[in-house]
């Protein structure tokens, strides 16, 4: 698996539990990922760590508009949101994204 | 996941007893199906019922003494978290931990703090892992009953709306917020509440569930609610705080 899934995953699916990426600092993050991917460079995952903190702040955004109706309330707007997302945040696979946004309808529940 | 549980379930002998019980308990009482080890497909209704009951405060309070007897013993301060709103859940889990840390000293208390999620801020309970196992905001959007979950596509056998997703995790706060009661019995001591939302929107958990439930849980002084006026908030300064929930953030729009 290569860093930037390592990254997302710390994100999204190791803990479901939410924003991750709000508790740990980028050294602690790093060390996370360097125990799942002992051969990656700290620049790699230094970008990869950039880009998910991105798209952590963009999933809050992009749900919380979802939540309040901006997108619609059937599954065109669930659609819509991920595209938005996409937009936001180019790089992740579909999965990815389907996986962000329905942890940040947990995230942004609360 | 299942792997964690069975690292905890060969190391912790008491937490052993919690997960089992609350494997039978989703199990037998939520007309679960095991579809992939980590996904259930628990039926909305039952679970409205169960976080609807004591029994399930019950279940948390059980499950939060295996992580941390300390929080049922006479003179404990059993201190409870609550966050909403974007940047606020990093700030609780740093005076969570401050709490956990602190040291009494002699004569005094141990200070204990937990939140919605578990004992401390690193160990979850195993009803809050059940909740997230049964992911309720995939089954929410289902598409004609199909459920995406980590890419992989399953029929509902108990179709979901987001209503009910968002009710059910509403009620789960409701049920932890709840807790307050049997430890203030337990300990003998009026719990600390610590809450950052500046920034929350009324129409979420927060507003709709937990602060209602905070409101009941103070007039009974039960509670004794603290607002953070800053991200930087430090539980052992006063003047860091607004107290009670009369003067609550006034929410978002």
């Amino acid at each position: 698996m290569d860093v930037k899934h390592i990254a997302f995953n710390i994100a999204f699916k190791d803990k479901r539990s939410p924003l991750t990426y709000e508790q740990l600092n980028n050294e602690q993050l790093i060390l996370k990922i360097k125990e799942l991917s002992p051969n990656a460079s700290t620049q790699e995952c230094l970008d990869a760590i950039t880009k998910v903190r991105k798209l952590c702040d963009d999933v809050y955004e992009v749900c919380d508009s979802y939540r309040d109706g901006k997108f619609g309330t059937d599954p065109l707007g669930v659609k819509t949101a991920i595209i938005e997302l996409s937009k936001r945040d180019p790089g992740f696979s579909a999965t990815e994204y389907d996986t962000a946004f329905s942890v940040g309808l947990l995230w942004t529940a609360f | 996941m299942f792997r964690f549980n069975l690292n905890f379930l060969f190391k912790k002998s008491t937490l052993t007893c919690v997960a089992l019980l609350s494997l039978l308990y989703s199990a037998c009482g939520s007309n679960n199906i095991n579809v992939a080890g980590t996904n259930l497909f628990t039926d909305p209704a039952t679970k409205i019922s169960e976080t609807s009951s004591n029994a399930f405060t019950q279940q948390l309070y059980s499950e939060a003494l295996a992580y941390e007897p300390l929080l049922g013993k006479v003179g404990t301060r059993v201190h409870m978290g609550y966050w909403s709103g974007k940047g606020n859940h990093g700030d609780l889990v740093r005076v969570l931990d401050a709490i956990n840390g602190s040291t009494a000293t002699a004569g005094q208390a141990a200070n204990k703090a937990i939140w919605d999620e578990g004992a401390q801020t690193s160990l979850q309970y195993p009803s809050y892992i059940i909740m997230t196992e049964e992911h309720w905001y995939e089954r929410g959007n289902a598409v004609s009953g199909k459920v995406t979950i980590f890419g992989v596509e399953y029929t509902d056998p108990f179709p979901t709306t987001f209503a009910q997703a968002d009710q059910i995790w509403g009620q789960y706060s409701q049920r932890y917020a709840d807790l307050a009661r049997t430890f203030y019995t337990a300990t003998g001591n009026v719990v600390q509440v610590w809450c950052f939302v500046n920034g929350a929107k009324a129409n979420r958990i927060f507003y709709t569930y937990e602060l209602p439930e905070l409101i009941k849980l103070e007039t009974e002084g039960v509670v004794s609610v603290h607002f953070a006026k800053t991200d930087l908030s430090d539980w052992t300064v006063p003047g860091d705080w607004t107290d009670g929930t009369a003067n609550a953030p006034t929410p978002a729009q």
